[in-house]
């Protein structure tokens, strides 16, 4: 079935089963009410004249660990991770505890694309956080990024994290990160 | 065309054109298929029965600028920002990279709106950073939300802007999601 432009009727006009299931019946079921399938579902277009159910996806790994990585890498518990199905856009939340250890050290926190899309984990739609005093609990940091150029289809997004500018092995150098969080806001 | 209530049919009623258009056409073109229009869109209530597609508009800018203006101002690059369609309502992401060249001062990127509604950038909704230790200029990327109530519907601009209270900040990495209502 599809949608199916609304006729404008006659007087006197004789109105079939084809016209009543076409206007009405198929009609309706490309509706709200036809497509909602599961608790906490939400509308959006997936081309003109044609609605699909999405669904929020959310992860949270509360599990402090450790990186003296330089370059983007998993913690020992890998994520948060979520896994949705899109058109070509997404809005991605993120948000993370970020705490270093030695001076000049510098906590990042990104996220990584596979599944219909690939992408590595970029600096600038990244948290970070850089100068605060070491030996403390850190900071409670969110992030915030609005993808458009996303392959349709199921899509997984895996967060990432690096550190800059410390060296050597804990607890004295490198970045920790605690209560990681990953929501994605599929359209 | 608007929303009609559906009536309630009667045996031997004479079903006419009129209501046929009315009860059926109109209706349905008032339903979400009919307004669908945009890959992504989404729908929201604009009054009683009925319905309008938004969509919602973002703009990341990268490269790196500074003030040391004590109000908010444009940088050399302006930006970013995004207009957008709205009711009398919108949700708005900023995120930013923001370097202090002292401790004791404070850095802050803010939205203000133009076009149908006039609101000045405000600390009250701003991404903020002060003390932070600048050996080596430190860089912090943060985020802010707000939801702006009370605007004119219609067309509106959102576009950041940016402040220090003393000393150079420096904003990059900057960038706006608004979800307009």
């Amino acid at each position: 079935m599809a949608w199916t432009t609304p006729k404008t009727w006659t007087t006197n006009e004789v109105v079939t089963a084809q016209d009543l299931n076409a206007q009405l019946r198929d009609n309706l079921l490309e509706t709200m009410p036809a497509k909602a399938s599961t608790n906490d579902g939400f509308f959006v277009s997936s081309a003109p004249n044609e609605i699909v159910e999405r669904h929020l996806v959310t992860h949270r790994v509360n599990a402090t660990e450790f990186t003296n990585s330089t370059s983007y890498t998993d913690l020992t518990s890998p994520g948060p991770t979520v896994t949705f199905e899109s058109g070509t856009s997404a809005i991605v939340f993120s948000a993370c505890q970020l705490a270093h250890q030695s001076a000049g050290c510098q906590s990042w926190m990104s996220w990584a694309i596979s599944g219909a899309t690939t992408r590595s984990a970029q600096d600038n739609t990244a948290i970070l956080q850089d100068g605060v005093p070491i030996g403390t609990a850190g900071w409670v940091m969110g992030g915030v990024d609005f993808l458009t150029s996303l392959t349709p289809g199921i899509n997984t997004i895996t967060a990432k994290y690096k550190q800059a500018g410390g060296s050597g092995g804990p607890p004295i150098t490198g970045s920790y990160f605690a209560n990681r969080f990953l929501a994605v806001w599929p359209f | 065309m608007t929303w009609t209530t559906p009536f309630t049919a009667i045996s031997g009623d004479t079903v006419t054109a009129a209501v046929f258009n009315a009860q059926v056409r109109d209706t349905m073109l008032e339903m979400e298929p009919a307004k669908a229009q945009n890959l992504g869109g989404y729908f929201v209530a604009t009054g009683s029965k009925g319905l309008a597609e938004r969509q919602f508009k973002s703009y990341l800018i990268n490269r790196g600028e500074s003030t040391t203006s004590t109000s908010y101002t444009d940088l050399t690059v302006k930006g970013p920002g995004v207009t957008v369609t709205t009711g009398t309502s919108a949700i708005v992401f900023l995120a930013c990279r923001i370097e202090m060249s002292t401790s004791t001062n404070l850095g802050a990127a803010s939205v203000t709106v133009s076009g149908a509604s006039s609101v000045s950038a405000s600390d009250d909704w701003a991404c903020v950073l002060e003390g932070v230790d600048t050996a080596s200029l430190h860089q912090n990327r943060r985020m802010s939300v707000h939801r702006f109530t009370g605007l004119t519907a219609g067309s509106n601009g959102f576009t950041m802007q940016y402040r220090v209270d003393g000393g150079t900040g420096n904003f990059q990495n900057r960038e706006i999601l608004v979800m307009p209502l």
